[in-house]
């Protein structure tokens, strides 16, 4: 069991079974811990951390399979990518940092030779690396050799035909053996969907799925405009009444199946919109966009972003510490995001929670990321509210599409 | 009153998506917001946090050298 300080007391990381740990200052102490530098800050409250708690590193950008909607735009090799040494000074990094958690992925992580190596490396410089690959090409020999992760999540987006709906080749038969070999070596497991408007329906399939085969979660990631994903992005992404819909039918399939059920961090908005506690959300560490504070992206030639989903900076992970303790205007456009939210986040019950969604849609939508998500369903609705009275008022927007509309209405404060 | 330390927060599980941060999709989420559910559920989470970190307080050492 591991723990770090923070301004509030520390983060306590726990492997069996994984947990991370938020306590208060008084709860270090009853632990025996004297206490820290951090604990000079008059503010206990819980805000910016002084590291990520997670860091997401693609370890190479290579992948045979290329998918057609891949954020990463998988394929060829990032010119750069970083050797083994260099991973080792990367993790060496992480490791002075404080971060407890690494994910790794890609690219296709497996088509890495030295992924193993670099996985115990992360290991003895007392991170946990876990793993998401697309269950292609896996073997028994290579499955053994992944007892090293915490977990290990595959990419699936459906079963059978809804298998290929985004990648337009059908893995599904090989992939699921690679979920056969996982289950034989009792190997923590997952999957990640990506969904979209296509999908949809094969939700209660693939829990059926994850139920059969004993999995431990499914985690559903909003299709998002990055990378290769936004030639068919519009296209694609999921529509108002599935976003509405979501949170609810995963929380019965969930309960229908014993299968834990997970959204990312964009979808936490259509979570909101059913009204959940705000301090029950916080307490189960519910984040919506913590890009830049508790997690950062990292990409195989070691360049910064404030998530995997964001334009990468030319910051290199090399010099990552020095600039996370010395420069406080890192990553502010994100941090600092609620201080500039204009309506209808800034009168939202979820501002501090949800952050504003996911600010790589705002930005491929709207070209601005400071300005709401334009699928959140609480912004749908406030604009087609807006648009109604408009109409009343005779002030009717002459044909514009509900995005351009939302363009011209949302003007930072 | 001495006062006693709290669990503030409980992240369960890990997260090997290396694209976005997930977070659990409570069971109840459905019966929108029923308060007593979720804190029983939330009381049940903080209860067995609290458990195995007073069981295994021995083994707790700083996720690295830099702690302080």
């Amino acid at each position: 069991m591991k723990y770090r300080y923070e301004n509030f007391g520390g983060i306590i990381s726990n492997e069996a079974p994984p947990f991370l740990a938020f306590v208060d200052r008084q709860y270090m102490k009853e632990l025996g811990l004297s206490g820290s530098e951090k604990w000079a800050d008059a503010d206990e409250s819980i805000g910016l951390l002084s590291a990520p708690t997670e860091v997401h590193f693609a370890v190479t950008n290579r992948c045979s399979v290329r998918c057609p909607h891949c954020y990463m735009e998988g394929g060829m090799n990032d010119q750069g990518e970083l050797d083994l040494q260099a991973m080792k000074r990367a993790f060496d990094v992480l490791s002075r940092m404080q971060v407890f958690h690494v994910a790794m992925g890609g690219g296709e992580a497996t088509e890495r030779n030295d992924l193993f190596e670099i996985a115990h490396y992360a290991r003895e410089a007392g991170l946990v690396p876990n793993l998401t690959i697309s269950g292609v090409g896996l073997t028994k020999e290579l499955v053994k050799k992944l007892r090293v992760f915490g977990q290990v999540n595959i990419s699936i987006d459906g079963t059978e035909e809804d298998y290929a709906v985004f990648r337009g080749k059908n893995y599904f038969e090989e992939v699921d053996r690679s979920i056969d070999l996982l289950t034989a070596e009792q190997i923590p497991k997952g999957i990640n969907c990506v969904l979209g408007k296509n999908n949809f329906k094969g939700i209660e399939g693939l829990f059926q799925y994850a139920a059969k085969k004993q999995l431990d979660e499914i985690e559903f990631l909003r299709f998002k405009p990055a990378g290769r994903g936004k030639a068919t992005y519009l296209e694609n992404k999921t529509t108002y009444e599935q976003n509405v819909m979501l949170p609810g039918l995963l929380a019965r399939l969930s309960g229908k199946t014993k299968i834990t059920a997970k959204i990312d961090c964009s979808f936490v908005p259509m979570m909101c919109y059913y009204h959940p506690s705000v301090e029950m959300l916080h307490s189960m560490g519910t984040y919506g966009c913590e890009a830049g504070n508790v997690l950062l992206g990292i990409r195989s030639n070691g360049k910064v972003s404030g998530c995997s989903f964001l334009e990468t900076t030319t910051l290199s992970v090399l010099d990552l510490e020095k600039e996370y303790a010395e420069n406080p205007a890192l990553f502010s456009a994100y941090r600092k995001w609620t201080d500039q939210a204009v309506e209808p986040c800034k009168s939202c019950t979820y501002l501090h929670l949800c952050k504003g969604g996911c600010h790589a849609v705002s930005m491929f939508e709207l070209h601005d990321y400071h300005k709401p998500d334009p699928d959140c369903p609480f912004v749908v609705d406030y604009f087609r509210d807006r648009q109604k009275t408009s109409s009343k008022n005779n002030c009717v927007i002459p044909n514009r599409n509900r995005f351009a509309t939302m363009n011209h209405l949302i003007q930072p404060v | 009153m001495k006062i006693k330390g709290k669990i503030l927060r409980v992240k369960s599980g890990y997260n090997p998506n290396s694209s976005s941060v997930g977070s659990v999709i409570p069971l109840f989420i459905y019966l929108f917001g029923v308060a007593g559910l979720l804190t029983v559920f939330i009381t049940n989470l903080f209860q067995k946090t609290d458990r195995v970190i007073k069981e295994n307080k021995e083994d707790l050492e700083p996720v690295s050298e830099n702690s302080k």
